[in-house]
């Protein structure tokens, strides 16, 4: 019987030693997009667009459209097709929506952020 | 006290016939459509046509009822918006962007059941989606994006 507990044990060691074993490296290779979020716009997401279009928003509908802590992780098609919208909706004045403006004023982008925003929307998607 | 209430009705229903409504026009010969320009299987052709096409193409089939108000108002409402949003009949002037877009809004709607929209397919049985139409377009929606950007 205690040879088959210290079989059972060694089996054990054995799964958690090669589950602890680090997979990052792989699976940062197959991530080979260079896309990355520069400072100052995360600065400018989180003070305005963050609180409902991220992936733990209550916020079902603005999460739905677009999740900006997801964003680094979308495939080509779908992160142009987000870049898309943000010019999109900052030009049209859509977002944020009236009623958050009316309620959060101070979280309003400036006219020179929400133009910061579009050009480094722009630039990204162009080179995809 | 019921019969003056269905002759009013009876009389708004005639009223309303005499405001006009021009729906918006159709369109047969449309060079840049995407189904002209771009190899796409049968099988999509098929569901794009039936439940996708009369609100996002140049395209519109209007059945006869839809000339009558206030259904006309409806149908005059839903074909502009959906040509607005997309309009397959023009998908060749789109930008790589916006088709990406189109088409990563097209597998979100379909996923959730929100495209076709509900009253629609009441009226039009060949454009009811089954669980296997859905998966359809949606990977092929998600291929063809894809292809975009090689």
């Amino acid at each position: 019987m205690s040879k088959f507990f210290s079989f059972l044990f060694t089996g054990l060691v054995a799964v958690v030693a090669l589950s602890s074993f680090n997979f990052s490296s792989f699976s940062t290779i197959k991530q080979d997009s260079t896309f990355e979020i520069p400072d100052n716009i995360n600065a400018i997401f989180k003070q305005s667009c963050f609180g409902c279009h991220n992936s733990d928003s209550k916020n079902t509908k603005a999460k739905d459209k677009m999740m900006i802590d997801k964003l680094t992780s979308l495939k080509k098609s779908k992160l142009a097709s987000k870049l898309n919208k943000i010019v999109k909706e900052l030009k049209e004045g859509e977002m944020p929506p009236e009623k958050f403006a009316a309620k959060h004023p101070e979280r309003v982008p400036s006219k020179a952020d929400k133009n910061t925003l579009i050009e480094w929307a722009k630039e990204a998607k162009s080179d995809l | 006290m019921l019969k003056k209430i269905l002759a009013a009705l009876a009389i708004i229903f005639i009223l309303i016939q005499f405001i006009p409504t021009s729906l918006p026009e159709v369109r047969d010969n449309n060079p840049g459509d995407l189904l002209k320009n771009n190899e796409v299987p049968a099988n999509i052709v098929t569901l794009l046509h039936n439940s996708c096409y009369d609100c996002h193409s140049n395209e519109t089939v209007y059945p006869w009822y839809s000339y009558i108000a206030p259904v006309s108002f409806l149908v005059n409402r839903d074909t502009r918006k959906g040509r607005k949003h997309l309009n397959f009949s023009e998908w060749q002037s789109y930008s790589r962007d916006d088709k990406a877009e189109a088409l990563d809004d097209l597998t979100e709607e379909v996923k959730e059941g929100e495209m076709p929209m509900k009253i629609y397919p009441i009226m039009h049985a060949k454009a009811r989606l089954s669980d296997e139409d859905r998966e359809a377009l949606v990977s092929w929606a998600e291929d063809f994006a894809d292809r975009l950007y090689e």
